[in-house]
């Protein structure tokens, strides 16, 4: 595309892209509500149904808002992982991150079959403080183990193996669970498991919008890091980086952001692994300086788009996210494989 | 002289299966009992329930067993009378035919062990399943005995444990097996239950008919019914002159999705018969089916009544449903405190009601209408306070 040098403009473009979808996600939703009604939320004109009113403000917003922070937080910590493991199948479930998340949220969801505990109810379940510890501390007991082997092993294939094996384990211990689970148990957490953008409110979307946005904002400190790590430790220890200690950071922040973008929607599949990709055959560049901000607006945009599309235009209905984001996200990486390839043999 | 004896001892007993096999065929078929009959004269026992047919002609009765909501489709016939009958006829599935009043039978269907229990039959059953849900305490009793066994949870069926139990009958939910189960080569005769598929209320119950038919219970399931059909009934009348019917919606939101009762289902008869008008009455699904949270919402803003059903272990109060989900607090329903709570697990709603549709009736009126059953005391429903 020979645009490296010229991002600005591109930048602009894909941040009021951004603003459209955004606003797009506002107006458009299962009940027809015109553009001018919008408007008038968002300007705080009370000269509208309290019905509308309610679907804009404490519907879609929050929805749209949690979208955002999920679509930053993914796309971010895949393309960190893809760098620190110096492979393009790096993502938040290939790490077996967001497979620890749901083991968290299986053992609470399924505490009354497996400890014969009253913890939580099915349908308060989703709401409770204990599912987002739960998913919390999953993901981080699988990253500290994939730390802890880290620090031991020098090959970073070996981790992304023993990261995917771990995975593995992680959804067989969750299936013999779901084994001994009963019925409502079982809907439940198939359900949380099929993504949901829409279990926010409106100041726990703001709550994840701004831990996602802190996370992210540390990343950019750590672009010459990340670009020195693509060329390999030797280089980046001849420009004095501490390449043990930067991974390890790293991987704690993708941890970080892998967490944060699954413990209330449910792992959202997809957009960790596609948007890193997209970025880099757009701009043509390795250089984290673009590649992150541009990571950042693609992954926003790519969420804000599925939520769209998980509307369905003209049902009633809704489809679960991660079955769109899916459908999305595994063509573009086909594309960007195949494109690249043929870029190779030119 | 073995090869000798061998051929001999197969001689003979090629002779005794063609023999049996003419005999058998020399019987009549036990269809034929029917078939003699006309039309006009063979009348089903059968009023509400559209999953069977129930025909009875000299002590044998014909048991139909229909595809849900496709009547067309046969899924199943068996004849059920005492042995010597059945030894004077021939069908050419053996486990068609069965002999009544069997002694040890599986009930894998937690409604057809209630319908077991009122029907005074519990005595026959010697395996169950999902035994921690059961609320009967006569049931729990005979588990800790011993007495009845847990032969099924809600992912599979102990197939060992059954072959050990070795029940003559297995009536069971057909969502639960499949008809290529390994027990089909058990030779255990399987009986499906589909009372669920009923969306008539007195459908529902007047499958305490096909439990009854096996054990020659007929005429206290007959008078079991009629109870309850002349309750219903009479509760019904109350509402047919209401002039105000409140409005009403049904169930929650859950992660993502609100599955609402669709307007041909069990619960939208019950709301019409209890003189409500269910904002989705006009739709056409006879189960639940999702909606997306704000067209529930532009619907059920105004609506009178929410009705909930669950089970948490506390009755919820509105704090605690509003903390659950803040969208829930833009109700009028809501707001005026009028969420119609039922508590699945303390009241065996889903055990139980399915044969007591006049008291969920009842229930119903008395939220709707309490002028019309001013000292009543309601069973499984009552508004959240």
């Amino acid at each position: 595309m020979g645009i490296k040098g010229k991002t600005a403009p591109w930048f602009i473009i894909f941040l009021a892209l951004v603003i459209i979808l955004f606003l797009a996600n506002l107006w458009y939703g299962s009940v027809l509500i015109p553009w001018r009604d919008v408007l008038w939320v968002l300007t705080g004109n009370k000269d509208i149904s309290e019905i509308n009113r309610v679907i804009i403000l404490d519907y879609r917003l929050p929805q749209a808002i949690t979208a955002v922070a999920v679509g930053m937080a993914l796309s971010i910590a895949g393309l960190i992982l893809q760098t620190v493991f110096r492979n393009p199948l790096a993502g938040p479930s290939v790490l077996g991150i967001s497979s620890g998340a749901s083991l968290g949220v299986a053992l609470v969801v399924f505490a009354g079959s497996i400890f014969q505990l009253e913890l939580l109810n099915s349908a308060y379940i989703f709401h409770e403080v204990s599912v987002v510890i739960a998913a919390l501390i999953g993901s981080f007991l699988v990253l500290l183990i994939i730390i802890f082997v880290s620090k031991r092993i020098s090959s970073v294939v070996t981790i992304l193996i023993i990261g995917i094996m771990i995975g593995y384990t992680v959804s067989a211990i969750v299936g013999v669970i779901q084994f001994f689970s009963r019925a409502e148990e079982l809907h439940a957490y198939i359900l949380w498991g099929l993504g949901s953008f829409s279990k926010t409110s409106v100041s726990q979307s703001v709550f994840l919008l701004c831990a996602s946005f802190i996370v992210t904002m540390v990343v950019f400190f750590y672009i010459k890091g990340l670009n020195a790590l693509l060329l390999g430790d030797y280089y980046a220890k001849s420009v004095g980086i501490d390449v043990k200690q930067i991974q390890v950071v790293l991987i704690i922040i993708a941890g970080l952001l892998i967490a944060i973008g699954t413990v209330f929607t449910g792992p959202i599949a997809f957009v960790g692994l596609a948007i890193p990709h997209l970025a880099r055959y757009f701009f043509k560049t390795s250089n984290h300086g673009i590649l992150i901000p541009t990571v950042i607006l693609f992954g926003i945009s790519l969420t804000l788009i599925c939520n769209l599309i998980a509307k369905l235009p003209g049902y009633d209905t809704s489809l679960p996210i991660n079955a769109v984001t899916s459908m999305v996200g595994a063509p573009i990486i086909i594309w960007v494989i195949v494109k690249r390839g043929k870029v190779k043999r030119a | 002289m073995v090869l000798k004896r061998t051929f001999y001892s197969l001689l003979v007993i090629s002779f005794f299966c063609i023999h049996s096999c003419q005999l058998e065929k020399n019987k009549p078929t036990i269809d034929s009992v029917f078939e003699s009959i006309p039309d006009s004269l063979l009348k089903s026992k059968v009023k509400y329930a559209k999953g069977f047919d129930l025909y009875e002609v000299e002590k044998i009765r014909k048991l139909v067993i229909y595809q849900p909501e496709l009547r067309e489709n046969i899924i199943a016939t068996f004849y059920i009378a005492d042995s010597l009958t059945l030894s004077n006829y021939y069908d050419k599935e053996d486990e068609n035919l069965i002999v009544v009043n069997q002694d040890n039978v599986a009930v894998l269907s937690a409604t057809q062990l209630n319908a077991f229990e009122r029907l005074d039959l519990l005595d026959k059953v010697k395996g169950i399943s999902e035994a921690k849900y059961i609320t009967s305490k006569t049931i729990k009793n005979k588990l800790e005995k011993e007495e009845i066994v847990e032969l099924a949870t809600n992912a599979d069926l102990f197939v060992e444990k059954v072959i050990t139990v070795n029940p003559s009958l297995i009536f069971y939910s057909p969502y639960r097996i499949t008809n290529s189960h390994p027990l089909d080569a058990a030779g255990i005769p399987l009986i499906p239950f589909y009372d669920y598929f009923e969306n008539d209320p007195l459908g529902r119950a007047e499958w305490i008919k096909f439990t009854a038919v096996f054990f020659d219970y007929d005429d206290f399931a007959d008078s079991l019914f009629n109870h309850i059909e002349e309750q219903y009934n009479s509760y019904k009348t109350l509402t047919k002159d209401v002039v105000y019917k409140p409005t009403v919606f049904s169930d929650k939101y859950f992660n993502g999705q609100w599955y609402v009762p669709g307007g041909q289902s069990y619960i939208a008869a019950l709301f019409k018969d209890a003189g409500a008008d269910y904002l989705w009455k006009d739709d056409i699904h006879s189960s639940s089916f999702p909606l997306d949270y704000e067209v529930v919402y532009s619907k059920a803003y105004y609506a009178d009544f929410w009705r909930i059903v669950g089970s948490y272990g506390d009755e919820p109060t509105y704090e605690s449903l509003g903390a659950e989900n803040g969208l829930y607090t833009n109700f009028k329903a809501f707001n005026e405190k009028n969420v119609i709570w039922c508590d699945a697990r303390k009241t065996g709603y889903f055990e139980r009601s399915p044969l007591e549709p006049h008291q969920v009736l009842a229930d119903l009126i008395y939220v709707f209408h309490p002028e019309l059953l001013p000292a009543y005391k309601p069973q499984y429903y009552h508004i959240l306070k």
